[in-house]
């Protein structure tokens, strides 16, 4: 079971952003979907669509399969309550502390995330019937069972934990005891990591994300009993959405009767997992099953790169002629505009517009509108210091042969300076482009689902990251050496 | 010495049509004075050398001839238009004065051919094929036939001198100023650059040409005029100013430099 305090970078960010963009309060948002009364023979609710938040990845609850569509058991459980009492659903895909945010800023209807029900939340949402519990255990590397097989086998040896959650508590409470060594780290991939490379000996998480990961070829194996924890509930809004969540309780009863809710939960952790025929645990196999979703990933890499960098040209080029003018105010407004971005993390930014944003202006913004709108300006401060270089440093008896011709300004800049400005700045942009092209990985974080997301999904689910990242590093290389080859060669061509 | 110099002393015909028409012009350069009020007329088909040593002033008040410097006082007139006059269409007034620069400032983004073009097309709209036609008769005056597809960066630095004539000279200006023009060419290449302007001189075109050729400017001037620290000092025909000098100043400096 999770706690806020599970992520605490991400966590901290968050609060960040909401400082940074105070004013916007929580409760100023529009409700997606307000209850029509309906008639008594259907449920209230039934036939609207809500928007549900949900972790990135928090496998087997929630992940990207193969090709790269949400699944688990929390996307499940959802869908076919949502087909028993008939309403529809629409995801949003954000990480865990993004969708509780989004709940509470109204950007979704409710959150199903493997959250953990306490009291602490109980004053913040609404929850509904547990409809799973939570279950620690400890996990080892494949040889490694015989000789570990509980505390008890641990003396003298290190242990991982995750920071702030209850697999800390846990074995901080039998440490005395057993006397070992205690490793808190942030991430499950990062704790299956240091139990790979022999940094510690054993971890402590949760049970359903380790068992789904041995399945998927982990490495590792689960040892001694499991300690029950708490139980998970689907929550909404405290006071809002009520309807929604007497649909869910009363569709988790027809699937715990009818026995699909088992099926749901087996098909995750019962040892029965995608079957088709590709042996997961090679090289190869990671590479053939990952693949689809990380193609999916780089074509949105790349597409919210090229329309960033298109709209970034005409701002940069626009601050950069403003930074150079005369008329003190268009320049003041330029430097104001070109330090603000160039002195905010990137981060901030995408926070801002994704969730902060829609709090002012009380409508939802489109991801697309946000992960653009984040590249955009911060590409066109640096682009407009590029293009004001530039300028700069073309001859000035080049503008004076215009002027003394009797070309206006505008003219001369048009026909004489610039062309010789873009052909030295040319580099610099491509140089440029490489970088919006990298920093569009940030974009992650609010739940773009470009590249760098995509390879989480997937290294979250199996634990497999060094592999994964470095699928995903030759790709970016791949991508990059051939977008800056294409850049030089329109640059050859055009400016000969 | 006396600023009126210039119609004290001048050898120019009276009566013929006045094309600049300075008075008092000042300029500085925040404290820096560089021009101390300089006033003087010059008359249509007149040639005028401007002499002196450097920091005389004697390119800033070239510059302020077609405002690339801001007169800081005094007023400039060249044919109809007040140079000075807040509410003068600048760029209009420039179509009638052609500019030549030390450095050429060539447009090494276009060919020979585009870099003549450019301100009738642009500026007089002038359908292209007339402009190429123009430029080409400009580049066979100027002894460049051959080069009007050339980029600027294939020519010698005479060649470029001679290009940037052409081009000036492609808005038909009632008047040019050469900005020591031959002033960053090899020796050899100086000739072919003074013939074009002799060439010019004897077809009548009015000039300014700030220089450091003495022989040249004795040989075409028809008056000059020599400045220092901001203020003409002598002004007069070519025999006055070179044979026969008044100011104990101007003999100084043409002791060292002849």
């Amino acid at each position: 079971m999770r706690s806020i305090q599970n992520r605490p970078a991400l966590a901290v960010i968050v609060a960040l952003a909401a400082l940074v963009f105070g004013g916007a309060s929580l409760s100023g948002v529009t409700t997606l979907a307000t209850a029509p009364s309906a008639a008594a023979a259907t449920p209230a609710g039934a036939g609207q669509t809500y928007t549900i938040a949900t972790d990135t990845t928090f496998a087997p609850f929630e992940f990207r399969d193969s090709s790269g569509e949400l699944t688990g058991i929390d996307i499940d459980i959802m869908e076919s309550i949502a087909e028993d009492q008939g309403f529809e659903v629409e995801w949003q895909s954000l990480g865990f502390n993004a969708a509780l945010q989004a709940v509470q800023s109204g950007q979704a209807d409710g959150v199903i995330a493997g959250m953990g029900i306490t009291d602490e939340r109980r004053e913040i949402f609404d929850f509904s019937e547990p409809y799973f519990t939570g279950t620690l255990t400890l996990a080892v590397n494949e040889g490694d069972e015989g000789e570990i097989t509980g505390f008890e086998s641990l003396e003298g040896k290190t242990l991982a934990v995750k920071t702030g959650s209850l697999s800390e508590e846990e074995a901080k409470a039998n440490q005395e005891e057993f006397g070992f060594e205690l490793l808190p780290l942030d991430q499950t991939t990062t704790m299956v990591e240091s139990v790979k490379s022999g940094n510690a000996d054993a971890l402590m998480d949760d049970y359903p994300i380790i068992a789904y990961g041995v399945e998927q070829g982990s490495g590792l194996v689960t040892v001694g009993e499991q300690i029950p924890t708490g139980d998970y509930g689907f929550a909404v809004n405290k006071g809002d959405n009520a309807e929604l969540l007497a649909m869910f309780d009363a569709g988790l009863a027809e699937l715990q009767a009818s026995g699909e809710y088992d099926e749901i939960v087996n098909r995750y952790l019962g040892g029965e997992g995608e079957d088709d025929g590709v042996d997961r645990s090679t090289f190869w196999g990671l590479l053939v099953t990952s693949f689809p979703a990380l193609m999916s990933g780089l074509g949105n890499t790349l597409l919210v790169t090229a329309i960033s960098f298109a709209l970034a040209m005409v701002l940069g080029l626009l601050f950069g002629f403003m930074k150079i003018t005369r008329n003190p105010v268009l320049r003041g407004i330029a430097v104001t505009f070109i330090s603000i971005f160039r002195g905010t993390p990137i981060l901030v930014w995408a926070f801002f517009f994704y969730f902060g944003l829609p709090q002012l202006i009380g409508t939802n913004v489109n991801i697309w509108v946000a992960g653009v709108l984040t590249l955009t300006l911060n590409g066109a401060a640096y682009i407009a210091e590029i293009v004001r270089g530039a300028v700069q440093s073309v001859d000035p008896g080049q503008m004076e042969a215009s002027r003394s011709l009797g070309l206006g300004y505008g003219k001369s800049m048009q026909r004489v300076v610039l062309p010789q400005a873009f052909k030295m700045m040319t580099p610099s942009l491509i140089n440029q482009l490489v970088i919006m092209l990298k920093d569009s990985s940030l974009l992650l974080a609010i739940g773009f689902a470009e590249l760098l997301y995509q390879a989480q999904q997937i290294y979250a689910a199996n634990f497999r990251v060094t592999e994964v990242l470095l699928i995903v590093a030759v790709i970016y290389f791949v991508a990059i050496t051939l977008l800056t080859q294409l850049a030089n060669y329109v640059d050859r061509k055009v400016n000969k | 010495m006396s600023t009126q110099a210039v119609e004290s002393t001048g050898g120019t015909a009276p009566g013929r049509k006045v094309v600049v028409d300075v008075q008092d012009l000042t300029k500085s350069f925040g404290d820096h004075e560089v021009l101390k009020g300089i006033t003087g007329q010059i008359h249509e088909g007149e040639v005028l050398c401007v002499i002196g040593p450097s920091g005389s002033g004697k390119s800033t008040f070239l510059r302020c001839l077609n405002r690339l410097e801001e007169p800081t006082g005094g007023t400039v007139r060249v044919g109809d238009f007040d140079l000075t006059d807040p509410k003068v269409d600048i760029n209009k007034v420039r179509r009638h004065i052609g500019m030549v620069f030390q450095q050429f400032n060539l447009f090494p983004h276009m060919t020979v051919a585009e870099n003549i073009m450019l301100a009738p097309t642009e500026v007089k709209n002038v359908s292209k094929a007339e402009a190429r036609q123009a430029a080409e008769r400009l580049l066979d005056r100027v002894g460049l036939k051959d080069k009007a597809d050339a980029r600027p960066a294939s020519l010698s630095g005479g060649q470029k001198q001679r290009v940037a004539i052409a081009r000036a000279l492609a808005m038909s200006p009632q008047i040019m100023l050469f900005d020591e023009a031959t002033s960053a060419l090899d020796p050899e290449m100086v000739g072919e650059v003074l013939q074009v302007i002799r060439d010019l001189a004897v077809e009548g075109m009015t000039m300014v040409l700030v220089t450091h050729e003495m022989g040249f400017a004795r040989e075409v001037a028809d008056r000059v005029l020599f400045m220092d620290h901001g203020k003409i000092v002598e002004v007069g025909p070519p025999e006055q100013i070179f044979d026969n000098p008044q100011q104990p100043r101007l003999q100084e400096f043409l002791s060292k430099v002849l």
